[in-house]
């Protein structure tokens, strides 16, 4: 596996006319999480945070799913053991727990984690025309893509317990982002611009 | 400053002392918690959970290491498994005087050998909307031993509690 931060997309997408390595994907199926039950075609497009980045439709395969089973919105931080990871990191960021996965949000968010219906639509990976990033279970495609079905993810605390996760309801992700960006560990923080700012002097307390 | 017990029982007029659980040969007491100790019974009874926070005495590499990726005081570490029961906990808070009891062990505890008229009673209302309004984090994950383990070498604060009734540990695997 690479290095950590090497082969993570862009922010924001991927360039325009970005060339992709034609690697193949990593399950017969992928999947792509919406909060919209009704789409039955998949447009490539730009992702919403940057209209300058190459029309892809985005999908991830079955292990890397349940950083998706959160509200779009929902801030969050997210880390896991990589074979690069130093056995240092691993004992302080992961030896309290046997979760494979630890995904920390803001507790303000757990009346959405309860009542968002999220749905999970699934591609097949070949006929889709889907290629993997090699980063994280993430592949894209640039054709119009067909789901084969949809389904509800169901309650989302409970798909989380049942995948194995951790899940920290926390006042503040920010101390944790802070500390994993000098980490050896993969980290995926996801829509953080959506965090309740950072608390003046308590993020400072180590 | 008040006690409070916490029961799953709504209607107690009268608190009557009881056995210790599992020790049914035991001194029959009330416990009473201070208040700041009420969170880490927001719980079922009999749900295993982890506690901890820092005392003065802790050492910075411990709070660092264990506080140090959180602005929380407070962690509270319950198995996943017990989501559902956390879920649909009636749990009320019985508010109590604090004359007759006495302080066992470590602070916030009290017991007293007569019954206790509570000062009133309240419901919890939801358990992990409580916690997070406490300012807790709160951690839902698969199994307690690790950091079970990991406290027990540490200068925090902890409290285990119900772990009798904890997931068994994971195999350890040869890798």
């Amino acid at each position: 596996m690479s290095p950590r931060v090497d082969r993570r997309p862009p922010r924001g997408g991927l360039p325009a006319g970005v060339a992709l390595k034609g690697v193949p994907p990593t399950s017969p199926t992928l999947l792509h999480f919406s909060e919209d039950p009704g789409i039955t075609v998949f447009e490539p497009r730009p992702v919403a945070s940057n209209p300058d980045s190459e029309p892809l439709v985005w999908a991830i395969d079955e292990a890397h799913a349940p950083l998706y089973y959160f509200p779009r919105d929902c801030p969050r931080v997210c880390f896991w053991a990589l074979p690069t990871s130093t056995a240092e990191d691993v004992d302080r960021y992961l030896g309290v727990t046997d979760a494979r996965i630890v995904i920390a949000i803001e507790g303000a968010w757990l009346e959405r984690m309860r009542e968002t219906t999220l749905y999970a639509y699934r591609f097949d990976a070949a006929a889709g025309g889907f290629v993997s990033l090699e980063d994280h279970g993430a592949h894209v495609s640039r054709r119009t893509v067909v789901p084969t079905s949809v389904e509800p993810v169901g309650d989302l605390l409970t798909r989380l317990r049942d995948a194995g996760v951790e899940v920290r309801l926390t006042p503040s992700l920010w101390p944790l982002r802070a500390a994993l960006l000098n980490a050896s560990l993969h980290y995926s923080m996801i829509r953080m611009r959506n965090a309740a700012a950072p608390p003046s002097e308590k993020d400072q307390k180590t | 400053m008040n006690l409070y017990h916490f029961s799953e029982e709504a209607n107690i007029g009268l608190l009557e002392p009881q056995p210790p659980a599992g020790n049914p040969g035991g001194e029959p007491l009330i416990w009473g918690v201070a208040e700041d100790r009420a969170s880490l019974y927001w719980f079922p009874r009999d749900c295993p959970r982890v506690a901890y926070r820092a005392l003065p005495t802790t050492t910075p590499q411990d709070r660092a290491l264990f506080l140090g990726h959180t602005v929380a005081e407070r962690v509270i570490a319950v198995e996943s498994a017990w989501l559902d029961r956390l879920r649909e906990a009636r749990l009320y808070a019985y508010r109590l005087s604090p004359d007759g009891f006495r302080m066992v062990g470590m602070d916030g505890y009290f017991v007293t050998k007569q019954p206790v008229r509570p000062l009133d009673v309240q419901p919890v209302g939801d358990v992990l909307a409580r916690l997070r309004d406490a300012g807790v984090e709160l951690r839902l994950t698969p199994s307690l031993w690790p950091l079970h383990d990991a406290l027990l070498d540490s200068t925090l604060q902890f409290a285990m509690l119900r772990m009798k009734n904890a997931a068994p540990r994971r195999e350890m695997v040869p890798a």
